[in-house]
């Protein structure tokens, strides 16, 4: 650290002095104060020139030091500097033992909050001393994760830095025991087969129910040895939809016959105030019932109910499904197409009647050709 | 120190005149450098004397005093009026 000494002294000759000081050393800020004489030269050339300050016989009134060794020399003696200086100084060595911070980096599927938790059960909290903090066993806890391969915990100043490198998954080999057969999404006849991966367990022609494995998760390689796959395919079917009714050939219908009997109540709230009470007479009706409110709102709810019922009688209609054929095979393509996806084309649609002991077994069905899995 | 004595003398200087006993540079009337092997003779507020290889420079004015003296260099501040060499 170059320091610089200022030297006050009194001397007769001075230029003689001056031209022995410029032999040993650079001498700097020469100032003449009536019969002084002031100048500045470095620490490391004081020796000297002290040496040739007592040979000359030159009285040094003041020797003090400039720059920043005069301000490191007196701030030695400042409360004011010391104090903040020791106290900073204090903080920096407790600091120092301790760390502030927890950094989890490469958590992209892993959760960082799962992280954090293991290293706190490890005793590692935010704020903690690094002499409690065990790198190996963080390690170590953190590797019990699934998907995580590596892990490095290092303490780099004061933050604990744990860095994980996931695991990759490659779906083609990775959870060999986790790959599930394709199954079959409909009942229907294999059209056509396109394997991608794995081993087709149907052939063209075959009829497959909904649920059925239809391509198994392994292929087997050259030398015979079954190597788990996940299976990919594209098998498309003739999907049958199919609604089946059953049709009798009479209907018996109940008809109003135009009799008609009415009967009045009239209640407050449910308290019946007035009940007409007439007896039906009919053998065979059907009923309906008629309820207004008489006042507006809450205040004294009364209600007029009539009754109105309605005499009928049972006829029966021969040749029901003949006479509506048309309408009830029409309701039934429409239920029928109500089963068919948005966008399946269908391929084939018919219908099939058969008869017998007059009920009529109407089979509605739609071929569709389309994907199976 | 860096300074443009060499430059200059390439410039304007034949080479048998290049090789100068002193140099000596002014800025302004504050300060006064010089280069060569500089003794001091006079010291006072108003009049620096000091010694070249082969003359005696004066330098006059008010409130001069030396910033700066090593064997071969002298840099003298203050206001400088008059530089005499004899």
């Amino acid at each position: 650290m170059g320091g610089y000494i200022r030297y006050t002294i009194k001397n007769l000759n001075r230029e003689k002095l001056i031209r022995e000081m410029v032999k040993i050393a650079i001498v700097k800020n020469i100032k003449l104060y009536e019969d002084k004489l002031s100048f500045v030269v470095k620490e490391n050339c004081i020796k000297k020139i002290d040496a040739v300050l007592q040979k000359r016989g030159s009285k040094v009134i003041s020797k003090t030091a400039v720059g920043l060794l005069n301000y490191i020399h007196t701030s030695i003696f400042r409360v004011g500097v010391i104090i903040p200086s020791v106290l900073f100084i204090l903080a920096v060595i407790i600091c120092n033992g301790y760390i502030f911070n927890i950094k989890v980096l490469g958590t992209e599927m892993v959760n960082k909050n799962d992280v954090i938790k293991i290293i706190n059960n490890c005793g590692v909290y935010s704020i903690c001393n690094k002499n409690q903090i065990d790198t190996t066993t963080i390690e170590n806890d953190i590797l019990k994760i699934d998907k995580v391969s590596l892990v490095s915990a290092i303490v780099k100043g004061n933050t604990l830095v744990v860095n994980i490198k996931e695991k990759l998954y490659n779906p083609e080999f990775e959870d060999k025991d986790g790959f599930l057969p394709i199954l079959s999404l409909y009942d229907g006849i294999i059209t056509e087969i396109n394997i991608i991966q794995g081993t087709s367990l149907v052939k063209v022609g075959q009829t497959v129910k909904k649920g059925q494995e239809i391509v198994a998760p392994y292929v087997m390689d050259a030398s015979g040895d079954v190597l788990s796959v996940l299976p990919m395919a594209d098998i498309k079917a003739d999907v049958f939809y199919t609604i089946t009714q059953e049709v009798p050939d009479k209907k018996i219908e109940q008809i109003d016959t135009g009799n008609v009997i009415r009967s009045k109540k009239i209640m407050l709230n449910n308290m019946v105030i007035y009940n007409q009470n007439i007896r039906v007479s009919f053998p065979s009706y059907r009923a309906s019932e008629e309820i207004s409110v008489l006042t507006d709102r809450n205040f004294l709810p009364i209600k007029y109910v009539n009754y109105v019922y309605y005499e009928t009688k049972f006829i029966e209609i021969d040749d029901y499904f003949i006479n509506n054929k048309t309408q009830i095979l029409e309701q039934l393509a429409q239920k029928t197409r109500q089963l068919v996806d948005e966008y399946d084309i269908i391929k084939e649609e018919y219908v099939n009647v058969f008869s017998v002991a007059g009920i009529n077994r109407i089979t509605h069905t739609i071929i569709v050709n389309k994907s199976i899995c | 120190m860096f300074n443009f004595f060499n430059e200059l003398k390439e410039k304007y200087l034949s080479i048998s005149n290049r090789i100068c006993p002193y140099q000596m540079v002014m800025m302004g009337d504050y300060l006064l450098y010089v280069e060569g092997n500089v003794t001091i003779m006079t010291l006072s507020a108003n009049n620096i004397v000091f010694k070249l290889k082969d003359c005696i420079c004066t330098v006059c004015g008010m409130g001069l005093g030396i910033k700066e003296i090593t064997e071969n260099t002298l840099t003298i501040i203050g206001k400088i009026s008059q530089i005499e060499r004899v």
